[in-house]
């Protein structure tokens, strides 16, 4: 290599480092701006030193830029996700169900109390009409106050299952969104470039996809791209699939997904996790467990109500009627719970001796019936402890949802943590890199304007001589 | 581990999200006093609670069936108290009727007397209380004798329960006190004096100084029975109230918060939020960068 040959090369050299640097302040610069941004995962600046084959060598190269992305880390957020997404809609749905079963004030309970202190009136003023007026408005209000707790838990579940279906809705666009860039980022890596800010899309879809329905992301070594969750692939790569929700006989939610042209597949039992796995969970485990309970109540109270006040006599001598409408079966006996026709209205209907001969003044019915109070309905609960059950069944479900939410909340931190160890950007760090890309651009600066000096003695001393 | 900004803000910000929950959840405790406001804070307990609360309501209702049907037999119990006073001024009428000093003239004046003692005693026998007629038995509605002293009510009787299968009786029997169904026609008997005395029958009368002890007595019977009962519905009472406070005890320790305890924990989480506001805020400020 000649001097002169050497001077143009330590040129190149120059102009390829700070070519280099400007690239890593990019790469500096680009983390600072995005530090904020959800789902962007640190960029660093490759830099390799030339090819000895090359005119250049010594100099520097930009071999592109590469994303700090770790799958493992990425996978474990993606799971945390998923669990915390079900965990929230969960513990949400179980918030409503508590304040429905059980408000701060005014709760079945109280209706239940109401009532058989009615019948105590009663017990000791059989013929008074106001006492009697007092065990027929309670006996509406309990009768009402059950009845509004059935439909609210059937309204709330019909709300779900609304929620759930919005819930689809948006994750089919997600899964459409990631189908799509699945598809550039393979057009934009089959020409050479580096699709980082696409990549960073991705993962934040697939993020929010796994809080809607707990997903998990596999790519191979080739690019292949396939989003699982529900126990099948929603996308693989160009192709989502079509998510679908229903009633089935049951009620209950059914889950369906149609991978591009492909047919539905049932994925319900599939569905875990998620702001759809907390909805099912909730919908038709939580609810249907607690209004069962409701029904059961409902069916033993009225029966047992009814025993006594069909065999006494009203006022007026007439024997037979009962005070609830009979239910004919426990489902459903919560909701239908309602004053018999044939005493609504009549107070003189209610009994309160078991003879016609002990009308008025017979109190014997009455009596069983305040008793009622504290005896057991059907297995073993009196009605107060068979509401005090359904209380603890929501209290436990409610508390388990909420602890299982605040351990989610604290697991996604860890997960995020984790992830953001890998691909987070750390402003103190980039503070760094701008100081240690912004010397070495200034060196190469340096290294130029020596390399230039020297061309100019060169071009004088060949001039001069 | 490489340690960036988010993580360090993420890990403040759930930290102080717990701290401000703990205060909210102490802050409802303070106000309320309650431990227990919803299920989820103690399943079990709210359990309990609704149980307490169901008991405390069925005991303040026996409480009051219980005072008030020892209210009735209170009332019952003068009223046949007057009733054996006026038996008891019937006899001595009887005794004067059958001295030989009185005329037929005196005995019809005693006999007119004698009917108003019959009038006094039907008042008596229908006497009504909150609840109706307390000597018809379970016939409340209506007035159990007429006017001539004819019974219309019946042997029904009435009950309170006051313990779990432990009933007392709450009315006192008319048709004992009063009727063949107790030994003899009380007014029945005190008409016959009137008629033996109007018929200046000195026999009749004679009979019906013995007839009116046992009509007495018959009366009393009644009386001392309602005395008893309305006595164990007063002890009852007491048992109740006493049951009540227990139940109430038990209640509170269940649900009540402890103020101090309460208090203290309200500083602890006090501190520890306004730590963790701090810490977060430094972290903020922690910068390499100067800030301009």
């Amino acid at each position: 290599m000649t001097m002169t040959g050497s001077l143009f090369g330590l040129l190149n050299i120059a102009q390829s480092g700070m070519a280099a640097q400007s690239a890593g302040l990019d790469a500096a610069g680009e983390n600072i701006s995005n530090v904020n941004t959800p789902g962007y995962a640190m960029v660093t600046a490759n830099l390799e030193t030339t090819d000895t084959a090359d005119s250049f060598a010594g100099g520097v190269v930009v071999a592109g830029m590469s994303r700090s992305f770790d799958a493992l880390t990425f996978g474990s957020m993606l799971t945390q996700q998923g669990l915390g997404g079900a965990a929230d809609s969960r513990s949400e749905a179980l918030g409503q169900v508590q304040s429905l079963v059980a408000p701060s004030s005014g709760t079945l309970g109280d209706d239940i109390d109401s009532f058989f202190s009615a019948y105590q009136t009663l017990e000791t003023s059989p013929g008074d009409a106001s006492a009697r007026a007092g065990v027929l408005q309670a006996a509406g209000e309990l009768a009402d106050s059950v009845s509004a707790t059935a439909n609210g838990l059937s309204s709330q579940r019909a709300s779900l299952a609304t929620e759930a279906g919005s819930v689809v809705t948006t994750l089919n666009q997600n899964l459409a969104q990631i189908a799509a860039l699945n598809t550039q980022i393979a057009a934009a890596r089959g020409s050479g470039d580096a699709p980082t800010d696409l990549e960073d899309q991705r993962d934040q879809l697939a993020s929010t996809v796994s809080t809607e329905i707990g997903a998990q992301v596999v790519t191979d070594d080739n690019g292949d791209y396939t989003l699982l969750a529900g126990g099948t692939a929603l996308v693989a790569n160009g192709t989502a699939a079509t998510v679908g929700v229903s009633l089935d006989s049951a009620n209950d939610l059914a889950f369906t997904s149609a991978l591009g042209t492909g047919l539905p597949q049932d994925i319900t039992t599939g569905v875990t996790a998620g702001t759809l796995g907390g909805i099912r969970e909730a919908r038709d485990s939580d609810i249907t467990t607690v209004a069962s309970q409701l029904d059961q109540l409902a069916f033993n109270l009225s029966t047992a109500v009814n025993g006594i006040q069909s065999a006494g006599y009203g006022l007026d001598g007439v024997t037979g009627r009962n005070l609830f409408t009979q239910p004919t079966t426990v489902a459903g006996a919560a909701a239908a719970m309602a004053i018999d026709p044939r005493v609504a209205g009549d107070p003189s209907a209610i009994a309160a001796s078991s003879t016609a001969a002990g009308v008025p003044g017979g109190n014997d019915s009455a009596i069983a019936m305040a008793q009622l109070a504290s005896q057991p309905l059907g297995a073993s609960d009196t009605p107060a402890d068979a509401y005090a059950a359904i209380g603890t069944t929501v209290g436990n479900l409610s508390a388990s949802a909420n602890d299982e939410q605040s351990l989610r909340q604290a697991t996604i931190s860890q997960a995020q943590a984790l992830n953001s160890s890998v691909s987070g950007v750390s402003l103190d760090q980039e503070m760094a890199h701008l100081d240690q890309f912004q010397r070495a651009y200034e060196a190469s600066a340096q290294v130029l304007q020596t390399a230039d000096s020297m061309l100019g003695e060169l071009m004088t001393d060949m001039q001069d001589g | 581990m490489r340690i960036t900004d988010s993580m360090m803000l993420g890990t403040a910000l759930l930290d102080e999200s717990r701290n401000a929950q703990s205060l909210a959840t102490l802050s409802q405790e303070s106000a309320s006093g309650n431990l227990i406001s919803q299920p989820s804070d103690d399943p079990a307990g709210f359990g309990t609670l609704v149980s307490l609360d169901a008991r405390l309501t069925v005991l303040q209702g026996r409480g009051v069936a219980a005072t008030t049907a020892s209210q009735n037999l209170d009332l019952a119990s003068n009223a046949l108290s007057s009733a054996s006073d006026i038996l008891d001024q019937a006899k001595q009428i009887a005794l004067e009727g059958a001295s030989g000093s009185d005329d037929a003239q005196s005995r019809a004046e005693a006999a007119t007397e004698v009917n108003g003692l019959v009038a006094q005693m039907i008042s008596l026998a229908n006497t009504e209380g909150p609840s109706g007629y307390i000597f018809g038995g379970t016939l409340t509605s209506a007035p159990p004798f007429d006017a001539a002293g004819n019974y219309s009510g019946n042997s029904g009787v009435t009950r309170v329960a006051v313990a779990d299968g432990v009933l007392v009786d709450s009315n006192a029997s008319g048709a004992d006190a009063f009727t063949v169904a107790g030994g003899s026609n009380v007014i029945a008997d005190m008409q016959a004096l009137a008629t033996a005395l109007s018929g200046n029958d000195v026999a009749g009368i004679n009979a019906s100084i013995g007839q009116m002890d046992a009509d007495q007595q018959q009366v009393t019977a009644v009386m001392v029975q309602a005395g008893a009962n309305s006595s164990t519905l007063q002890a009852s009472t007491t048992l109740i109230a006493s049951l009540t406070t227990a139940t109430e005890t038990a209640r509170s320790t269940v649900d009540n918060a402890q103020t101090p305890t309460v208090y203290s924990e309200l500083a602890a989480t006090e501190t520890a939020y306004q730590a963790s506001l701090s810490v977060t805020q430094q972290i903020l400020s922690l910068s390499a960068f100067t800030g301009g």
